[in-house]
């Protein structure tokens, strides 16, 4: 060992040891604890126990119709989060990147939802959609739009689909701000040369912007995709899973058996079906990114 | 008038986008500072013509049925010790990572940084019982070191970047005229990355105000500013002006410093984003 490599030991491993001890290992325990039936008891050894051990947890999860609800309901929301929140964001990008008087403050602006903490994004959009004292059934009201008050948070479908506002709000920030940096790494000289060439404002997008944005853009939407499949403060702040199911998402029931039912093994099994996504999508992202890197 | 119509359309998006990102902040100021008499009466007065911070006042007081002063305390020392820890920890790992040579260092690098990617609940449960086992619940710790260990990847990867950009023949120079590795990295590398040092806190900081759900499981006296707003959701009858005025006041102090440095954090979201 090099001087060099005994010093870098030296200063990377107390990160390393507290990363190792409160993250790997509690990882590892869930992990075992997954496939052991129901409360495993204050006992954590009791987790890695061979004899009890069983695959019921997650043979369980396919006949839990609650959980394949929420599955779906990941899904659309996870979908209508992305979908919207980037053509938001690429036209919040798009305007961002003209030079402009005001620009600055802008981007000041568009980047505060990202500091506001999800859990009040939760009681705010509460609030907004509040059905008696609710800001947006005032402003419909008030400009003509509904006859009488409607009850958001009463139908699931609705409920989902505000909820998903609530939280693309909040996913609108990272993206603008990603695909901004990426509009400003197209190259300006070949812009120039394909208005030269005679290409409208529509056809310079697609055939010269577009195509230096993708790669950008398809590592940006796996990474939101994490973020999205993963919601859980904006649900807990206001339905909590109902109307009848209609909102939950995965990690809400997730946090449901294993908090409130104290169902802790099959949690753990429902934990690592979530986590088994995330790697699939960031597989998907590295495989992309190193495919276009190379 | 090419000119015109360009500016138009500026400004009109402009005037959408600033309908979009303030409408939800604003409805929540507007909710916690009109009477409540007016935020039930119709039609809905949008100007808060008779401003009052009654709200305010109730929420922090000390017989307030939630203690959101205390709440308000208790979330400024943990992200505050946090931010601490993430720095110290951080720095040490990063100049690791970026100026020295070992094997198998992008492995030791990729698998730091796995953690901020998998759900919290994959291990909420064994850190709740090695918490208990270690007598800590319910104290600052409890949270600090938890919520260190969660953001020490990002913070690296934001340091390994500055650091990196630190020219090498600046931090020779100094390891030649006599300084150790560590007195190197105190009186070089650290101040040359001043601005990272500022994004790796403030990201730190606001992250740590933030978090929710581990505080929901790991703590039950000690209440944070999140957790007293998850509170409001679980009483049956709630004050819409109480929970907008303590969402409006969990907002402020990391709006504030978003503001004061927007800057930092945008290059740092980029840094950990690209590299990560």
């Amino acid at each position: 060992m090099t001087r060099d490599s005994r010093l870098a030991a030296l200063l990377i491993t107390p990160a390393m040891a507290l990363v190792a001890g409160l993250y790997f290992l509690p990882t590892l325990i869930t992990f075992f604890m997954s496939f052991q039936k129901g409360d495993i008891g204050p006992d954590i050894l009791k987790a890695f126990d061979p004899r009890s051990m069983t695959l019921s947890n997650y043979l369980r999860s396919f006949g839990d119709s609650i959980w394949i609800k929420s599955f779906y309901q990941t899904l659309i929301f996870a979908g209508i989060v992305i979908g919207l929140g980037f053509l938001t964001s690429l036209g919040i990008a798009i305007v961002l990147n003209e030079e402009c008087r005001g620009r600055t403050i802008m981007r000041l602006l568009v980047l505060l939802p990202w500091a506001v903490p999800p859990v009040v994004n939760g009681t705010t959009w509460g609030i907004v959609f509040h059905a008696s004292v609710g800001i947006l059934n005032a402003a419909l009201s008030q400009l003509g739009l509904i006859n009488r008050y409607i009850v958001w948070f009463a139908n699931p479908t609705l409920a989902l689909v505000a909820l998903s506002l609530a939280v693309t709000w909040r996913f609108i920030p990272y993206m603008a701000l990603f695909i901004l940096a990426g509009l400003q790494n197209v190259s300006k000289d070949q812009i120039e040369s394909a208005q030269i060439d005679g290409a409208n404002v529509l056809q310079r997008f697609r055939y010269v912007v577009l195509p230096a944005l993708v790669p950008v853009v398809v590592g940006l939407i796996f990474m939101q995709a994490v973020y999205a499949t993963g919601v859980f403060d904006e649900i807990y702040a206001t339905t909590k899973g109902d109307p009848s199911y209609g909102t939950m998402v995965m990690n809400m029931w997730i946090y449901k058996q294993t908090f409130d039912f104290l169902n802790f093994g099959y949690g753990a099994a429902l934990a690592y079906l979530l986590g088994l996504f995330t790697v699939i999508f960031l597989l998907v992202r590295h495989y992309y990114e190193s495919r276009s890197s190379r | 008038m090419r000119r015109v119509l360009r500016l138009l359309a500026i400004y009109t998006s402009y005037a959408a986008i600033i309908v979009i990102i303030m409408f939800p902040i604003y409805t929540q100021f507007l909710a916690s500072v009109i009477p409540r008499v007016d935020l039930w009466s119709r039609p809905l007065s949008f100007i808060p013509w008779s401003f009052t911070i009654k709200n305010y006042i109730e929420i922090l007081s000390p017989t307030h049925e939630i203690p959101i002063r205390a709440a308000l305390f208790n979330s400024a020392v943990v992200a505050s010790g946090t931010t601490i820890v993430c720095l110290c920890l951080g720095s040490l790992a990063a100049y690791g990572f970026a100026r020295l040579r070992f094997s198998r260092k992008q492995l030791v690098l990729s698998s730091f940084l796995a953690v901020y990617m998998l759900p919290a609940m994959l291990f909420l449960i064994p850190l709740f019982i090695i918490m208990r086992e270690l007598h800590l619940l319910d104290t600052y710790a409890s949270l600090i070191i938890p919520y260190s260990v969660w953001m020490l990847p990002f913070v690296t990867v934001i340091l390994k970047a500055f650091f990196e950009s630190v020219p090498g023949d600046i931090e020779d120079a100094a390891l030649t005229d006599g300084c150790s590795r560590i007195q190197t990295i105190w009186r070089v590398i650290l101040p040359l990355s001043a601005p990272g040092l500022v994004a790796a806190a403030i990201y730190t900081f606001i992250g740590a105000w933030n978090e929710f759900l581990t505080p929901l499981v790991l703590t039950s006296r000690l209440v944070m500013i999140t957790t007293a707003l998850g509170l409001y959701t679980t009483t049956y009858q709630v004050e819409v002006g109480h929970l907008a005025a303590a969402g409006f006041l969990a907002t402020v102090p990391v709006i504030v410093l978003t503001i004061v440095f927007q800057k930092y954090i945008v290059k740092g979201i980029m840094e950990g984003s690209v590299k990560g």
